[in-house]
């Protein structure tokens, strides 16, 4: 298992190079990467420096691409040494199509973190890229027991953020700005945090920059003490992202230190980390469990058995049902109750029509008029055998 | 002449029905499963067929939303599902996922669309996404039309594009607000609309004491783009709301209807887009805007929702459920008084105004007053020509 990481600087490539397992650098150029500051000159002057170091560039590509400016970004990089850089990473699937198109001997690495929670897109996308997809960068929203199982059964290599922030919101609008930040320092790249309303001591780091605005959580994702079984299923890599840990342009920093203390003793790495951890989904993605809660309890009765439903009444006096399809009275059987309690259907009750007549056949879509029932209210489902 | 079809939500069997009444030419809707809208009514089985029949003797189509970004565990039962969709002759499934494509393209004959949920930005997606199999894409609400017809002329593929509702300030698709801070999965149903909240700003330098919401996008409309979604061969004009009242359902379908149908004639004026501005503002909304549909949308996107969200020009009073030449039967969803002045909506034409001189309740017993979410009979004295599921608003005061 190897450690990958972003650079910006000469001084966080000789960090890199003295950082064990570490062998491949992320550079970020401003055309192409959410958080880029890099010219289109510099990033080349790092991958190139890179490579002499030992280390192997990837150029990261990471912002979506609306066809304004897909057209415009890909006229100016036909314009780049692409073969600088061992692989490119892209996250919009039409910049990975225009590189299979026009540089089908580069290796690619596909983000995949957001969406794409399973293996049959994850094993779609392999098929669709597979003469130059070289690994999928895959989702934290994935529990370990399913990441574990990818890294078995994909054909390509996975790699997965170690410790990082975690990013919430990519919007290409511009946010910050608006909000009467623009005389800060550097106006294409200004710097937040938000913070809900009723908590207002959660502050959420929020970035504007020039692809849009990022909001981040509190509290960095941090699985770097529990990597054992991914790393005996064949995890490739580890993301190891400090970009908002950076100082004076270096984003790299104590990543040699950083590295040596995961392979000797992560526990306390996550104990001294400068900032909040957690790894909300790493044991279990709970969020499945809500929504069994969250559907109507009625649902799987809106069936053939469902003759009708209440759709008002007054209490004491009548029932007012809608018909669902046409039924005769006979065929009655009970009233469901929204809150799941079925109750039986009372005797007595007389079903009339609009002019006030009894009837006992009813047409679907007719509006029933009944004496009071208790506890039948809206919503509540005329059930039949 | 060429038209885009008109394409309408659907919470259920009411808003199908009202959608297609009020000049819908298609009605996209969710399922119990594999949707995005897990609070909405969604539609059993049952009610899904009824609806596929009601909309085909109108001419109208149904798509189903299966734009949910599944985990394996939620495969369960998705082949059979999309066998039975294809089976009672569905016209088209939206899907976002890309394994949820490969298995309706394995199990089912079902033409696919692609949900915005993929953010479809460009020609080379486009493309991508056609090669798999997509008949139709539904891109991203950041382009504007003009990118779309491009990516339909280079790609050789449908595009729909949203023309009315609300907006994802985020890429559709890439909030996970509600995952991390909620512990629910905004990709599958169940988004707490944190864009919509306050929040409170600060940075080294200052600090913002108010609260803002700035990260809530304005409404989106498309009325003064018709002629461009013409012009650049936008297949469907879609309105969102899935959680919307049949009241909004029936305006906007109403408004674009007309929209389309005048711009086809060539008859679409200043005067028709006056009224048609104003019938919108009628129903509640965030503010609108072009979204990006000209431009990328800018700073000014933002929805500042603290000085209060706009319940539109006019109250939605309730929807007739049944009619005849001398009675109105309404369900009501705000209380109605005697001596109120009330609009029936039609599905054509002007709204009528009648006052209400009588009110009765359901069984015939005159009263003064009626609460909300109850029914009652208002005597048609003037003959007008009301019909069932025509929405009914209180007149402006």
């Amino acid at each position: 298992m190897l450690f990958n990481t972003f650079v910006s600087s000469v001084g966080d490539l000789a960090r890199c190079v003295n950082a064990p397992s570490l062998e491949e650098v992320l550079l970020e150029p401003m055309l192409l990467a959410r958080q880029g500051k890099l010219s289109d000159n510099r990033v080349q002057e790092l991958a190139f420096e890179a490579v002499r170091l030992g280390l192997r560039p990837v150029l990261v590509w990471d912002v979506l691409m609306p066809e304004r400016i897909m057209r415009s970004v890909c006229e100016r990089l036909m314009q780049w040494d692409l073969s600088l850089f061992g692989a490119i990473r892209v996250c919009d699937p039409g910049a990975a199509e225009w590189l299979r198109i026009h540089f089908p001997q580069m290796p690619l690495q596909l983000i995949v973190e957001t969406g794409n929670h399973n293996l049959e897109s994850l094993q779609g996308w392999c098929e669709i890229f597979s003469g130059c997809l070289e690994r999928l960068v895959l989702s934290i929203e994935l529990p370990e027991e399913k990441l574990v199982e990818y890294c078995q059964k994909l054909p390509v290599h996975c790699e997965l953020l170690g410790v990082g922030q975690i990013l919430l919101f990519y919007s290409p609008r511009s946010l910050l700005v608006e909000q009467r930040f623009e005389d800060e320092a550097d106006s294409l790249f200004l710097e937040a945090t938000a913070a809900f309303a009723d908590s207002p001591h959660r502050h959420l780091p929020t970035l504007e920059t020039a692809h849009g605005t990022f909001m981040f959580l509190d509290k960095d994702q941090f699985i770097l003490d529990r990597l054992d079984a991914l790393r005996a299923q064949g995890l490739h890599t580890v993301r190891l992202d400090l970009r908002h840990l950076s100082r004076d342009g270096d984003v790299a920093l104590e990543i040699d230190r950083i590295c040596r203390q995961i392979l000797s003793d992560p526990a306390e790495l996550r104990l001294t980390w400068l900032r909040e951890t957690r790894a909300p989904f790493f044991k279990a993605n709970r969020t499945t469990a809500l929504f069994p809660r969250m559907k109507s309890k009625l649902s799987e009765y809106r069936d053939d058995s469902n003759l009708a439903e209440v759709i008002t009444g007054e209490t004491g006096k009548y029932v007012v049902f809608y018909a669902s399809r046409s039924f005769e009275v006979a065929l009655i059987k009970s009233i469901m109750l929204p809150t799941g309690e079925e109750i039986e259907f009372p005797q007595g009750v007389i079903f009339r029509n609009l002019d006030g007549e009894s009837i006992d056949t009813f047409e679907s879509e007719q509006i029933l008029v009944t004496n009071w029932i208790k506890k039948a209210v809206p919503g509540s489902l005329l059930l039949g055998n | 002449m060429w038209k885009p079809e008109l394409l309408a939500p659907a919470k259920n069997l009411e808003r199908l029905r009202v959608a297609i009444a009020y000049g819908a030419d298609a009605v996209y809707l969710g399922g119990q499963k594999y949707g995005l809208r897990t609070r909405a009514d969604n539609f059993t089985d049952y009610d899904l067929e009824k609806g596929v029949s009601i909309a085909h003797q109108h001419d109208a189509k149904i798509y189903v939303t299966l734009n949910a970004f599944l985990h394996d565990a939620d495969f369960e039962g998705l082949a059979e599902y999309c066998q039975f969709l294809e089976s009672i002759e569905v016209d088209g499934a939206i899907i976002s996922d890309l394994g949820v494509l490969r298995v309706v393209r394995n199990s089912s004959n079902l033409n696919i669309h692609l949900s915005t949920q993929a953010s479809c930005l460009n020609s080379y997606a486009a493309r991508l996404w056609k090669d798999m199999g997509v008949k139709r894409l539904i891109v991203g609400r950041e382009l504007s039309i003009a990118e779309a017809g491009l990516i339909r002329e280079q790609a050789g593929i449908d595009v729909e594009m949203f023309a009315h509702g609300a907006m994802c300030m985020a890429y559709s698709g890439h909030c996970t607000i509600s995952n991390f801070t909620a512990g629910r999965d905004s990709n599958r149903g169940g988004c707490i609309q944190s864009c919509r909240l306050p929040y409170q700003l600060e940075s080294n330098a200052k600090k913002e004491n108010d609260l803002e919401t700035f990260i809530s996008s304005k409404d989106l409309w498309g009325i003064y783009q018709i002629g461009d979604f013409f012009k650049h061969q936008i297949c469907s004009l879609k309105i969102e709301g899935r959680m919307k009242s049949s009241f909004y359902v029936a305006l906007t379908c109403k408004v674009y209807r007309q929209l389309i149908d005048a711009y086809a004639a060539e008859a679409l004026s200043a005067e028709m887009l006056k009224v048609a501005a104003a019938e919108l503002q009628s129903v509640p909304h965030r503010d609108y805007f072009s979204g990006s549909l000209e431009t990328p949308a800018g700073s000014d996107s933002v929805f500042g929702q603290l000085s209060g969200v706009n319940t539109g020009t006019q109250k939605y009073l309730g929807i007739v459920l049944d009619s005849t030449p001398q009675e109105i039967i309404l369900r009501l969803v705000e209380p109605l008084d005697r001596g109120d002045e009330i609009e029936v909506v039609p599905f054509q034409g002007e709204p009528i105004r009648l006052k209400v001189e009588q009110l009765f309740s359901v069984t015939g017993e005159g009263i003064e007053s009626m609460r909300s979410d109850s029914m009652v009979r208002i005597p048609n004295l003037l003959e007008h020509d009301v019909a069932k599921f025509n929405v009914v608003r209180l007149s402006q005061r």
